[in-house]
């Protein structure tokens, strides 16, 4: 009897510690998750706040910035608020950015070091305790976190690829951003909202994984395309009928066009963009010279070509 | 080679005819998104566009006489 008392007291004592370990485990943890490491990111913290900078551009970043800018009159006033939002707009992707490589590198750093500190921490403390109860248990949790790390494989990820994939964001955002500056040194007229707003969707893009992995895919099964020159063309216009009698040679250009069928006659096609790069009308398209400012042009056309 | 070709300001009942325009010519995605006035903004994007000379604005062209 009083060998099975001091047994059970002797087993009272040691569930005890393993009872508690596993907490004071899970503050420890805590403590990496939480940032208890930030300097193991290797990026100082920032010393302003980055959300209340977005919310000083937040007027700058709404869906209405298209009409004020279409309200703002004169080209050279229309200018000035394109230049205001795209510059707002350029710093909002930069601290989101910035603020998701910060993250990268903070989950990156902490999560490799409490990971693996984990894995010892547990599997070293389910040797040095006897119930068998106890070890399996924190086994049971060594194994999941070990399982976990190497069902995702991060740390090859972050190693590996994650570096190509940054420095191939930064070149694209330095590209795009090359593209857009370019564009603010013009008048509005001839690089409008429509188009920075365009580059600047192209510019948040460049700094995201997925693209970058579908530039890196590009560059790298590309390398005998470096001789093909890539042209990117924006063209932007706006709707003009003008007169319904101008909508009205709109359509028989359109009639003509489909000569009786359904898709465009490829010869009458031919003969359209012919005519448009020979009057020097316009090299974005028949698209837009049905739709766009070329109301004059339009008639030329119907009339030179005696269309009914 | 890839063309982007926006018209701004095209009113609802001439949205589909827009639209279909872009398709006819042959542009690979034609993207509409409503203004806050009511019209729309139609993008179209031309992969392997062929461009024969390409100029840095649109112009328009010589006005025919009416003489």
């Amino acid at each position: 009897m009083a060998s099975n008392s001091k047994s059970t007291k002797f087993s009272a004592k040691t569930t005890r510690p393993a009872q508690t370990l596993p907490l004071s485990l899970v503050v420890l943890l805590c403590s990496f998750f939480a940032g208890g490491c930030a300097s193991s990111s290797g990026i100082p913290k920032k010393p302003w706040d980055s959300a209340a900078e977005l919310k000083t551009l937040a007027p700058y970043l709404t869906a209405d910035v298209m009409a004020t800018y279409n309200s703002a009159g004169s080209i050279a006033a229309k200018t000035v608020y394109r230049d205001t939002v795209v510059y707002a707009r350029l710093r909002a992707i930069d601290v989101t950015y910035s603020t998701f490589v910060t993250a990268l590198a903070k989950e990156r750093n902490i999560e490799a070091v409490a990971t693996d500190t984990s894995v010892l921490i547990l599997t070293g403390t389910a040797s040095l305790i006897h119930p068998a109860s106890t070890k399996s248990i924190l086994a049971a949790i060594s194994g999941g976190v070990v399982g976990v790390k190497g069902s995702i494989d991060k740390n090859l990820f972050y190693d590996k690829t994650m570096p190509v994939l940054l420095t191939q964001m930064e070149a694209l955002r330095k590209q795009r951003l090359a593209t857009i500056l370019t564009g603010l040194s013009v008048p509005a007229d001839r690089y409008s909202l429509t188009q920075a707003l365009i580059d600047l969707e192209d510019y948040f893009q460049s700094g995201t994984v997925p693209y970058a992995l579908m530039a890196v895919n590009a560059e790298s099964g590309a390398a005998s395309q470096k001789a093909t020159k890539e042209i990117k063309e924006l063209r932007t216009f706006s709707f003009n009928y003008g007169a319904a009698e101008d909508e009205d040679v709109s359509t028989k250009i359109r009639t003509w066009l489909l000569n009786g069928g359904t898709a465009w006659d490829p010869a009458r096609r031919q003969e359209l963009e012919g005519w448009l790069k020979e009057k020097n009308v316009t090299d974005a398209g028949i698209t837009s010279f049905l739709n766009g400012p070329f109301k004059t042009q339009r008639s030329a056309f119907v009339t030179e070509k005696k269309i009914p | 080679m890839t063309k982007v070709v926006t018209i701004s300001n095209v009113p609802a009942k001439n949205k589909a005819q827009v639209e279909q325009d872009f398709r006819n010519e042959g542009a690979k995605h034609v993207n509409s998104t409503m203004e806050p006035d009511g019209e729309f903004t139609i993008i179209a994007i031309f992969e392997n566009a062929q461009l024969a000379d390409p100029k840095p604005d649109p112009k328009p062209g010589p006005k025919p006489s009416k003489n």
